[in-house]
């Protein structure tokens, strides 16, 4: 592969504009010359010229600030009923993985029991310490809205459970405090804080996130293979180190939840058995699923359809795992966990999927390929 | 910290820009993932290219702009080299293990 294009590299996090088509402005490059808000003391960054052009001074944008704020707070006391506590365990930043805010709580041994995330530290959450934005779009997908990420997390669990795919590691909504939480006032300049605290509401220590109990043994498929391939196995040989029950159900959950963010790195492997020569197999777990439940389908990425395994056949259990999906009862999860608008989407992929799970000697990849044709132009 | 990791993103922009030749490294295993010499791609990671081959590198809606409007870009594109380290590497890849050399 040549470049012949020559281009100068950006700084990744300060550079380009908005332009989601499902965003409700679409700026188009040029900056008029009558805007109120001229300078970007609340630190916005990557989405300061956005912001400039859909407020037209201080007052509205502090305005906006406050709704976002009382919708967040809404949002926390709307699922503290089916919150979970878990005030035993201290709460320690993962500053290394990911671009949205994620936290392990550990125990009093300085164990890792859980990995968390709360709500609005999601890329383009305003707590976010990367892409801070008062929208609701997601700036990564389309059709994804933001401040339910924790929800989709908890859906892929309880769908995973529900389907007999249990390939995500038990996840469920916790209220957590913590001082380490990002919030957005720290990234307001000092001359402006003032203001800034008159007119919103102080930080708030706590906070809704998902909670997903820690993997422990496991590093990521990405990491896995690129051993493998150090050791100088064939496509042959890296087949069989995986669980080929693992291997089929991950399949089946990806498609179903119309994933949107399966790269290598999402999925983790762990230690499960030894074959009759003593190699280890690999289960497969799917963690960051926060990119899933799109409210059209489209963007789906299962990487997994990449190794040597998705040659294999869907088998008869597979067969009957995905005719046996209940849409009436899975869209009932939608709707408690706040994603009904995502309803009509799954029930065009289910039905769908069912009707390819029928064809005989059918593969893995071919599943895939087709799953993949869903919402996108023909 | 954050910080840091801000200054390490521009840094490893910085090498890009005056063209040294960098490659992506596990930093426990040393196994190289990926090198960029010259324009060219060199994947030792099969898996990873065929990916970026196959599927591409998805470009998040606020992005799009700066890779000409382009929903994928694929191996094959003149933007690769930009997509996969503005865009899959901070997005997809552990920075704590697999991080930039030259």
């Amino acid at each position: 592969m040549e470049i012949t294009e020559s281009y100068s590299y950006l700084d990744p996090f300060t550079f380009g504009t908005w332009d989601s088509e499902s965003s409700p402005f679409i700026p188009d490059g040029n900056i008029p010359d009558d805007l109120q808000l001229k300078e970007d003391l609340w630190g916005f960054g990557f989405y300061w010229e956005v912001i400039q052009k859909k407020y037209q001074s201080v007052e509205e944008l502090y305005e906006a600030l406050s709704r976002l704020y009382a919708e967040i707070a809404e949002i926390k006391e709307r699922y503290r009923p089916i919150a979970k506590e878990y005030g035993e365990f201290e709460v320690v930043p993962n500053l290394y993985e990911g671009i949205s805010g994620s936290y392990y709580l550990v125990d009093e041994n300085g164990e890792k029991q859980f990995l968390i995330k709360p709500l609005d530290e999601e890329a383009g959450c305003i707590h976010s310490s990367w892409f801070p934005t008062l929208f609701k779009d997601c700036p990564l997908r389309a059709h994804i809205e933001l401040y339910l990420s924790s929800m989709r997390e908890v859906l892929a669990y309880q769908i995973a459970e529900m389907i007999g795919t249990p390939v995500v590691p038990k996840t469920e909504l916790g209220i957590i405090t913590s001082d380490k939480f990002q919030d957005f006032s720290e990234r307001v300049t000092l001359d402006e804080l003032k203001r800034y605290f008159d007119n919103c509401p102080p930080v708030q220590s706590e906070k809704i996130c998902s909670v997903q109990e820690y993997v422990v043994g496991s590093k990521s498929l990405f990491e896995a293979l690129h051993d493998f391939q150090m050791a100088g196995l064939s496509d042959l040989e890296i087949e069989k180190r995986f669980d080929k029950q693992d291997f089929e159900d991950a399949n089946i959950l990806l498609w179903v939840t119309n994933d949107t963010d399966g790269h290598m790195g999402n999925f983790l492997v762990y230690p499960k058995g030894v074959d009759a020569i003593g190699n280890e197999i690999l289960g497969i777990k799917k963690i960051d699923n926060g990119l899933a439940f799109p409210d059209k389908n489209g963007q789906l990425q299962n990487n997994l359809a990449l190794l040597p395994n998705a040659k294999m056949m869907l088998t008869e259990e597979g067969r009957a795992k995905i005719d046996a999906i209940d849409i009436e009862k899975m869209a009932e999860k939608y709707e408690k966990l706040g994603l009904s608008s995502a309803t009509i989407a799954m029930k065009e992929r289910i039905t769908h999927l069912k009707q390819l799970a029928q064809k005989p000697n059918i593969t893995i990849k071919e599943i895939n390929t087709e799953m993949s044709k869903l919402g996108k132009k023909r | 910290m954050k910080r840091t990791i801000l200054l390490a993103a521009s840094a490893i922009t910085a090498a890009f820009t005056s063209g040294e030749p960098m490659k992506l490294v596990n930093t426990r295993t040393g196994f190289v993932v990926v090198e960029f010499k010259q324009g060219k791609a060199e994947f030792h990671d099969r898996f990873l290219e065929a990916e970026m081959t196959e599927t591409g590198i998805l470009i998040p809606p606020a992005l799009k702009e700066s890779f000409q409007n382009k929903e994928i870009v694929f191996l094959s594109d003149p933007l690769f080299e930009k997509a996969f380290i503005e865009i899959y590497y901070p997005l997809c890849i552990a920075s704590s293990l697999y991080q930039w050399q030259n």
